[in-house]
């Protein structure tokens, strides 16, 4: 195998180091053949994009990156988002460029061409609440604003993201409550390698053997929140040893995929392939997320034709953009303040939160809770009820101290003088070092970690609207006004009060409580790891 | 005529040697190598600056080659680099005329190879930087160990050298993408408050004058930039602006600059096997919008292969050295060759 060397990087890039891919990955290749020779020395990585040549001119073509990895490289090309995601060495250009496949052209395209028959945009809190602070809107009137442009643009549907973060909620919980009563013991082994075929499916690297991709409920104790796309990425690719502690919930994108492409799929009854879901987020790293196979049917890829139409091959989530590609399509109309046309109505029975007319209440435990989806937050009223029998009034705010910095928070919980419970917010790279070196050293004094990558959590994520230039005293400054205007909606006491949550999955719910359960779990992998050892990067 | 008289060859590496440091008080010098090891060098009884023996070699540790290493600026401690990604800080305990180094602790986080590594002037932090493009802060506990107090992410590639300012907490790193960055703490975290531009190729090394004023850069397109920070800032906020260029010295890329504490001279060490040295000139200073360096000396097979490091020796006891400076002109120099040889120099002024 040939070393492959980046045009306009100038920097070596072994096979070990990056798009590892094409060599165990892609069985029966449908992918575009990925690498064409291009002269004795250098080999350039093509991406045919079918949607770029369709890109509306109106928008200039962007250079996106994902939040977790640094990088400027530019014009350089390979394979596919999911190849990306399961190889160990590459935290460079590939991913940066991949991530402009799903853009706002392939969106408009793709509503162009009515390829679907329902179309579903899930908004996130944080993208609401940063627009609402761009333009001086209330949450609810930012909602509302957004899901009329996009309704312009042919989107049927704009739901609240934040309630499916609250069925996040009660998964976490529920895993918490079950983790706490029966931990295993403290680990720090790296599981086998895999990779992910399908929802249903993964593959040992090793052995190449398949097996049920089966979500890990059971593990030691922290809890690691794995909500953070860009924090799962991470681990799975340079820290597997603290695999075994990150939470199996899905994330909220990913519990909206799941809703969306399944429950309220058949309650409007069309099939998952005719639903778009298009996801608005605060992260660019949510656009790898949605690339995950796990988070694909491909079972019933050969059954397309016949009347298994329902089961074609579909990601949960079709297309991500960032807070910030949003405005950027939609900020002539917002500016505007034009009068919003009626709301498109929704197939009576599914209490998705409609789009939501100026001044509605959006209510949810997931944007009240904090800048991340609330998840310390409920869990840790929710344990301390059900675990040692304190009861935290929904009125009374929780005592957060402050660790070694603005980003790394606690929450103790003190029963008789004594501390039975203890949780952290560990925001950003530096704060998710400490604790993975905690883990290592089993020093770890924690029982439930958030963990986010970004400093200031998600409502900072690396997709939101931002100044060109930013002191990081501005930075903060925006964190904690973008965190008021999201967390100033009504906050729920419970996620179970949210209807949405209620008919997923209450009594005679869409998704009866076991289906409920892997509808909202997923499976992480070890990536397979590959050592650096070309010789050209010895001189180094 | 100055002149630069070598004093002693120190045999020992196996294979080659990347980086020399000598211990705050001057009595040690600590050599890296691709051989995965450090050996610490000290003088021979009775034997002058000429005679040296290795008094202890770091052998466990590190699983491929050491690239770098820095003593605390209490001459206790010694932080190791190495390219298979850890960071270990070993103390010095005496034994006898031999010293042992016991691993106090490990910093784990850069994904790849660690390249430069170095302790602020209060011994607080130490900062790494690699192959993963990042730069770390870490801080001492009280414990002994150390924890992660930033990650910067801002170089787009490799990040070759990371040194500290003498006595404010500011940052400087060295990067394969051309640039030198200069890190800042604002509450409590760090952020990239300056970016030099000036380098066409790879900065490998980067050097603060004692009073921290001015900063020396190497680089891979065979020059030397002096840098100077003005008081004024300039429209993009910047302040640190290129005020010299030593050009058309260095037939190959420079790989190390080091800036003597106390004297105004810059010694290089090239790819062209040759070890340089410059002096400011005449009127030339601190000072100056435009300073000068005229070359006194040159080298010219100072090693058999690139000359990976160049170290000006410091004595801490600052009083007395000056004014031993003072009565005998004369100061060490140490460097590293790729020919897994580390050499004693002597510098004489005219």
């Amino acid at each position: 195998m040939a070393s492959v060397f980046l045009g306009d990087l100038d920097d070596f890039i072994a096979p070990s180091q990056a798009c590892v891919n094409p060599l165990f990955a892609a069985p029966a290749s449908d992918k575009p053949a990925a690498i064409a020779g291009n002269g004795a020395d250098a080999m350039e990585l093509v991406l045919e994009d079918e949607f770029e040549t369709l890109a509306p001119q109106v928008l200039p073509p962007q250079q996106q990156e994902p939040d977790l990895i640094k990088t400027s490289a530019s014009k350089t090309a390979t394979v596919s988002l999911n190849d990306c995601l399961a190889c160990s060495g590459c935290v460079t250009s590939a991913e940066t460029v991949l991530i402009s496949q799903q853009s706002s052209g392939r969106l408009l395209s793709a509503l162009r061409d009515k390829s679907f028959a329902v179309s579903v945009a899930s908004l996130s809190p944080q993208s609401r609440a940063s627009i609402a602070d761009y333009f001086g809107l209330s949450p609810a009137q930012a909602q509302a604003r957004i899901a009329t442009f996009l309704a312009q643009l042919g989107v049927t549907h704009t739901i609240d993201a934040a309630c499916a973060g609250d069925l996040c909620l009660v998964a976490a919980r529920d895993e918490f409550i079950a983790r706490a009563r029966s931990p295993l013991p403290p680990v720090w082994t790296a599981p086998a390698p895999s990779v992910a075929v399908s929802r249903t499916t993964q593959r040992d690297a090793a052995t190449g053997a398949e097996s049920f991709n089966a979500p890990q409920l059971r593990g030691p104790l922290p809890l690691l929140v794995s909500a953070c796309p860009g924090f799962v990425c991470y681990v799975e690719k340079t820290a597997p040893e603290a695999l075994a502690y990150v939470s199996a919930v899905k994330s909220p994108q990913a519990a909206a995929g799941a809703l969306v492409k399944g429950a309220a799929a058949r309650a409007w009854g069309v099939a998952p392939a005719a639903v778009l879901h298009l996801s608005v987020q605060p992260c660019f790293d949510r656009k790898l997320e949605a690339s995950r196979l796990d988070f694909v049917d491909t079972v019933a890829a050969e059954a397309t034709e016949a009347a298994e139409a329902a089961a074609a091959p579909t990601a949960d989530v079709d297309i991500v953009l960032s807070t910030s590609e949003l405005l950027e399509m939609a900020a002539q109309y917002f500016r505007s303040l034009a009068p919003a046309p009626p709301a498109p109505e929704l197939a009576p029975g599914i209490p998705l939160p409609p789009p939501t007319p100026e001044g509605a209440a959006l209510a949810s435990a997931d944007a009240a809770g904090g800048a991340s989806g609330g998840y310390a937050e409920h869990v840790f009223r929710h344990a301390a009820k059900v675990l040692h029998g304190v009861d935290i009034p929904q009125g009374a705010p929780l005592q957060y101290r402050q660790g070694r910095n603005v980003d790394m928070r606690e929450l103790v919980l003190e029963v008789g003088g004594e501390v039975v419970m203890r949780f952290a917010l560990a925001y950003g790279f530096r704060n998710i070092q400490s604790i993975l070196t905690q883990l290592r050293r089993r020093r770890c004094a924690y029982q439930y970690v958030e963990v986010m990558a970004c400093p200031g959590g998600c409502v900072n994520g690396g997709g939101q609207v931002r100044p060109a230039q930013e002191t990081p005293q501005a930075m903060r400054e925006r964190t904690v006004r973008v965190g008021g205007i999201m967390q100033a909606v009504p906050s729920l006491a419970q996620p179970d009060d949210s209807p949405l949550v209620q008919w997923v999955l209450g009594p005679g719910g869409a998704m009866p409580l076991d289906s409920a359960a892997s509808a909202l779990h997923t499976t992480f992998h070890a990536v397979p790891k590959l050592e650096a050892t070309n010789s050209l990067l010895a001189r180094w | 005529m100055a002149k630069l008289s070598l004093l002693a060859t120190l045999e020992g590496h196996e294979e080659r040697a990347w980086f020399v440091a000598w211990s705050p008080d001057g009595k040690l010098l600590a050599s890296c190598s691709s051989d995965k090891t450090v050996r610490i060098w000290g003088r021979k009884a009775g034997g002058g600056d000429s005679q040296w023996l290795c008094v202890a070699v770091i052998e466990e540790g590190a699983s491929r080659t050491v690239r770098s290493c820095a003593w605390s600026p209490c001459g206790k401690f010694l932080a190791v680099v190495s390219f298979d990604g850890t960071t270990s800080i070993w103390e010095k305990v005496a034994k006898g005329v031999m010293l042992s180094f016991e691993l106090l602790a490990s910093l784990e986080g850069h994904e790849n190879e660690v390249k430069s590594v170095a302790w602020s002037t209060d011994g607080a932090h130490v900062a790494t930087c690699g192959r993963d493009k990042s730069v770390w802060i870490w801080e001492a506990m009280d414990d002994g160990d150390y924890e992660c107090v930033t990650v910067l992410h801002g170089h787009t590639q490799d990040v070759k050298m990371v040194a500290w300012h003498p006595s404010e907490p500011m940052l400087f790193s060295a990067s394969y993408d051309n640039t030198i960055k200069i890190w800042a703490e604002d509450g409590d975290d760090w952020y990239c408050a300056e970016t030099l531009e000036g380098h066409t190729s790879s900065v490998w090394s980067i050097a603060l004058e004692g009073g921290g004023e001015r900063l020396a850069s190497a680089s891979d397109d065979c020059t030397v930039l002096i840098w100077k920070r003005f008081e004024d800032a300039q429209p993009s906020g910047g302040r640190w602006r290129r005020v010299c260029k030593l050009a058309g010295y260095h037939a190959r890329t420079v790989y190390s600059v080091a800036w003597h504490a106390r004297q105004p001279l810059l010694a290089t060490g090239a790819g062209d096997d040759a070890i340089r040295i410059f002096r400011e000139s005449e009127g030339s200073s601190a000072r100056s919008d435009a300073p000068s360096f005229d070359l006194e000396v040159t080298v010219a097979s100072a090693h058999a292969g690139d000359v990976n490091c160049v170290a000006w020796a410091v004595t801490a006891a600052a009083a007395t050295a000056a004014a031993a400076a003072a009565a005998a002109p004369h100061v060490l120099l140490a460097s590293a060759g790729d020919d897994c040889l580390v050499k004693v120099w002597q510098y004489d002024a005219s």
